[in-house]
């Protein structure tokens, strides 16, 4: 059960960030060059994969099993709790939602004002590429490291977040547009959720605590997260528009 | 160069683990210290747990709550 919100997790995760590299992406070819920034592009992944394919197996072959666990808990209940509190602010009205049609229109603007030296290789849509996805995939490594380590599924966890990055690719290309229709922020609460309860599993596992069922705790901690974010999000959006109505009359 | 390159490692970590959140980050922590520190049997450290996650969830919104409040206040 747990190896199925595993891969849920790490999938969700990496669409989210690769719905955002590809806007990036898209934003260094149109406006400047193709070629340099599909290279970008694969330079960018290429480092991700061997990042994954050797701090993986390393942190298995060197750090103890327990130490390990609640690292990798801490790290992912950090990481998980700042991804749900942004979906919380998102969907309660404290915080604009995510838009990629702004972020292509201003990256296409600030790379246009931007001379080209060459005509060749052309090396700002490159290292734009290479940036937008190597900054945007170094959270999905972290992702794919932490869960993958813990669960004994690294190979599971790294391919789960390929396929994401491919189908993420296959529709930009299809489509040839940034995916500004994704539902991301609900994309990312889901993520969130996954990984405060991987988190709380795994940190609570390190310091020896007893959980119910084993590893059948982790569905159970998702849907009492769930229904947590749910009621968080009802009494925010309520909170802040007493707020917004108090300032009206006064 | 070297200098330089520690110095980028340890802010990128910084601001991946604290950055605009420095209550969670605190909040974990803390938690961690408590269940460590205070043993709990059976289902007990379980729910200390996620009663203790949940409350740091709430606090740190309630803080980006009273800032934004504070902030249209002062517009």
């Amino acid at each position: 059960m747990s190896s199925v919100v595993l891969v849920i997790a790490v999938f969700l995760a990496s669409s989210v960030e690769m719905v955002e590299a590809l806007t990036i992406v898209l934003a260094a070819g149109t406006s400047r060059s193709w070629r340099s920034a599909l290279e970008g592009t694969f330079a960018g992944i290429l480092v991700l994969a061997v990042l994954v394919l050797t701090l993986g197996p390393a942190l298995l072959k060197y750090v103890p099993i327990s130490s390990l666990r609640l690292l990798i808990g801490a790290l992912l209940l950090i990481f998980g709790l700042q991804w749900l509190r942004k979906a919380i602010l998102r969907s309660s009205g404290l915080k604009a939602m995510h838009n990629e049609d702004e972020v292509f229109e201003r990256e296409v603007k600030k790379l246009k004002a931007i001379p080209q030296i060459s005509k060749g290789r052309d090396s700002t849509s490159f290292v734009v590429a290479f940036k937008g996805v190597f900054l945007e995939g170094l959270e999905v490594v972290i992702i794919v490291l932490t869960l993958g380590v813990s669960n004994h599924k690294l190979t599971l966890a790294a391919m789960s977040a390929l396929s994401a990055a491919v189908v993420v690719a296959i529709i930009g290309a299809v489509v040839s547009k940034q995916l500004s229709k994704v539902p991301e922020n609900a994309m990312k609460m889901g993520v969130g959720l996954m990984l405060v309860s991987f988190g709380s599993f795994w940190s609570g596992e390190g310091l020896g605590l007893q959980w119910p069922f084993s590893d059948g705790s982790i569905p159970i901690l998702v849907a009492v997260y769930g229904v947590v974010t749910f009621l968080l999000v009802k009494l925010l959006s309520r909170q802040y528009q007493v707020s917004l109505v108090g300032k009206e009359f006064s | 160069m070297i200098t330089r390159l520690v110095k980028a490692f340890l802010m990128f970590w910084w601001d991946f683990l604290v950055g605009d959140t420095p209550e969670l980050f605190i909040g974990i922590v803390l938690i961690l210290g408590i269940l460590f520190l205070v043993p709990m049997h059976g289902i007990t450290g379980p729910m200390v747990m996620v009663g203790l996650v949940v409350f740091t969830t709430a606090v740190s919104l309630w803080v980006e709550l009273r800032r934004k409040v504070r902030q249209n206040s002062q517009h």
